[in-house]
């Protein structure tokens, strides 16, 4: 399950302007980022879930799917802070090996472990309500160098292209009984890399002489039109960031 | 002044040491329909692409409007300007995030002016049915919408000369109608449309001028009625006559080239009265 899969083009917040649906989102995680508690990072991960769902329209089913990536490495990341080779609390032992989990360390590691889960539910929601060209937008209005917003769009473009191209080459290989023993699996693997990085090459160039063919001269420059500022646009965002900062507040008194 | 681009005896040969193009001399008739017949390797694409500026003959010289292709940086933004180039795989033109952006790709390399491109890019969203798509990513869409996108990304920059390289290759017969009659349009608006083709029959009813070549030589050109009723230089070219024209000889060999019927509807016309005759 990738995001440009679950993309919506037209959700709930696509006429917004990029800065007013920004606020959605900045606030609470600056908050997520410097919270300590797990039952703030817990309601901000629903909250922000049920967000996405709602703004977005995806399925809450394909939302899970796509959290299960990144919790999966998070969960490996904090069993390695928890567990360690020596300590006082013995969890389990294999032969000679003891492991110990120390309850500081279990601490820190729920503490990250929830902390991230809610800074990743934040992201998804920026990530299923911003295009590539918001993106790129936001990059250019926070004053990073053109060249490497370029350099942003076209990998996206490029990295897109490449996940086209050997799904294609794999099925075509496939068909061919390319993966059927295990002797052909090798030469089959090393031969789709190979093309790969061939036919990418050629992909470029064509690309490149595409460009040219209007007027291209290099760089790479889009227009998006504006969106219009309405104020009215700017009193969901405050009023559930007014809700998020007071719950903080709370829970941290 | 009918002759939009001029070629005097090109000749092009890749790095590999391949000669593309040997002595070519045709004109490019203004605001026709004109189609560029050859088979594979035949020099069709090496031809276009000098026509855009993206290839420099070897020898030989080009001309748009009577005054010779200059290959300075701005001399080459004015001709890309007034000369389009639709690819023949729209996923080596797509760039964009977004198809509207996708579209003012081209505004933005010719024109700072951005209320002209917004009403430019506008414009073209409108007259080629793409506010559904406008905020979607270019390679999520179909080949149809894509060929659509890319068309639209061209005609934007309002070209004079529409230059195609097998537009409907890839495309279902539907999205093929649809694209044959946005640059029918665009004739009649008067731009001249150069399409590259395999389809000999599609090309005979479509084209106002036809270009047949060969292994890197124009061999004939002129009408289509004319040169495709040829069948030796057809054959030398690897192609067929079409079937109204291979119809028309079968029943009447010495028939006048110039009453040839060029669509269904004439060859109806045309079986009927021979039959009837008959």
């Amino acid at each position: 399950m990738s995001i440009a899969a679950l993309y919506n083009y037209n959700h709930k917040l696509c006429n917004v302007p990029v800065g007013i649906r920004l606020l959605y989102f900045i606030p609470a995680f600056i908050i997520a980022m410097l919270n300590n508690s797990i039952l703030f990072s817990t309601i901000i991960t629903v909250l922000f879930f049920v967000f996405t769902i709602i703004f977005t329209s995806v399925s809450y089913k394909k939302l899970v799917k796509l959290y299960l990536i990144p919790f999966t490495f998070i969960l490996i990341g904090c069993i390695t802070i928890a567990v360690s080779f020596s300590g006082s609390n013995l969890i389990f032992s294999i032969g000679k090996l003891k492991i110990f989990a120390d309850s500081e360390n279990i601490i820190i590691a729920q503490l990250s472990f929830f902390r991230s889960i809610s800074i990743i539910s934040i992201v998804f929601g920026i990530l299923l309500t911003h295009s590539i060209s918001d993106i790129s937008l936001l990059m250019k209005k926070a004053g990073i160098p053109v060249l490497f917003v370029e350099i942003f769009v076209l990998t996206y473009k490029f990295v897109n292209n490449l996940i086209v191209l050997s799904k294609m080459l794999y099925t075509a290989q496939k068909c061919r009984l390319a993966y059927a023993n295990n002797r052909g699996k090798i030469s089959s693997f090393t031969m789709l890399i190979t093309n790969i990085f061939q036919q990418s090459l050629v992909y470029a160039r064509n690309v490149e002489t595409a460009q040219a063919a209007r007027a291209g001269n290099g760089s790479y420059i889009f227009m998006k039109k504006p969106h219009t500022y309405k104020f009215n646009q700017t009193l969901i965002p405050l009023v559930i960031n007014g809700v998020i900062i007071s719950l903080y507040i709370i829970i941290k008194a | 002044m009918n002759n939009i681009i001029s070629f005097q005896n090109v000749d092009f040969v890749y790095h590999s040491g391949t000669k593309a193009l040997c002595n070519i001399s045709i004109n490019i008739p203004r605001a026709k329909k004109i189609a560029l017949i050859g088979e594979n390797g035949a020099g069709k694409s090496t031809l276009m692409l000098h026509l855009n500026g993206i290839l420099k003959p070897t020898n030989g010289k080009i001309f748009y409007n009577s005054n010779e292709y200059q290959y300075s940086k701005k001399e080459l933004l004015n001709l890309r300007k007034n000369v389009g180039f639709l690819f023949h795989d729209p996923n080596n033109q797509l760039i964009a995030p977004t198809v509207y952006e996708e579209i003012t790709f081209g505004l933005c390399n010719i024109s700072s002016n951005k209320e002209w491109i917004y009403n430019q890019a506008d414009a073209m969203i409108d007259e080629f049915c793409l506010h559904e798509l406008k905020n979607r990513s270019p390679h999520e869409l179909s080949a149809g919408q894509k060929k659509r996108v890319c068309l639209a990304s061209i005609i934007a920059m309002e070209p004079e000369l529409i230059i195609c390289d097998e537009p409907t290759a890839t495309l279902d017969p539907k999205n093929e109608k649809i694209t044959f009659n946005i640059l029918n349009r665009l004739n009649k608006n008067g731009k001249t449309i150069l399409i590259s083709t395999h389809d000999v029959n599609q090309a005979y009813e479509w084209a106002d001028f036809v270009i047949l070549m060969s292994k890197g030589s124009v061999i004939d050109s002129g009408l289509p009625n004319e040169v495709f009723a040829n069948e030796k230089k057809m054959l030398q070219a690897g192609f067929e006559i079409p079937h109204i024209i291979k119809t028309c000889l079968s029943l009447k060999p010495d028939i006048n080239k110039n009453m040839l019927p060029k669509s269904m509807d004439e060859l109806n016309t045309f079986l009927s009265k021979t039959i009837c005759k008959a």
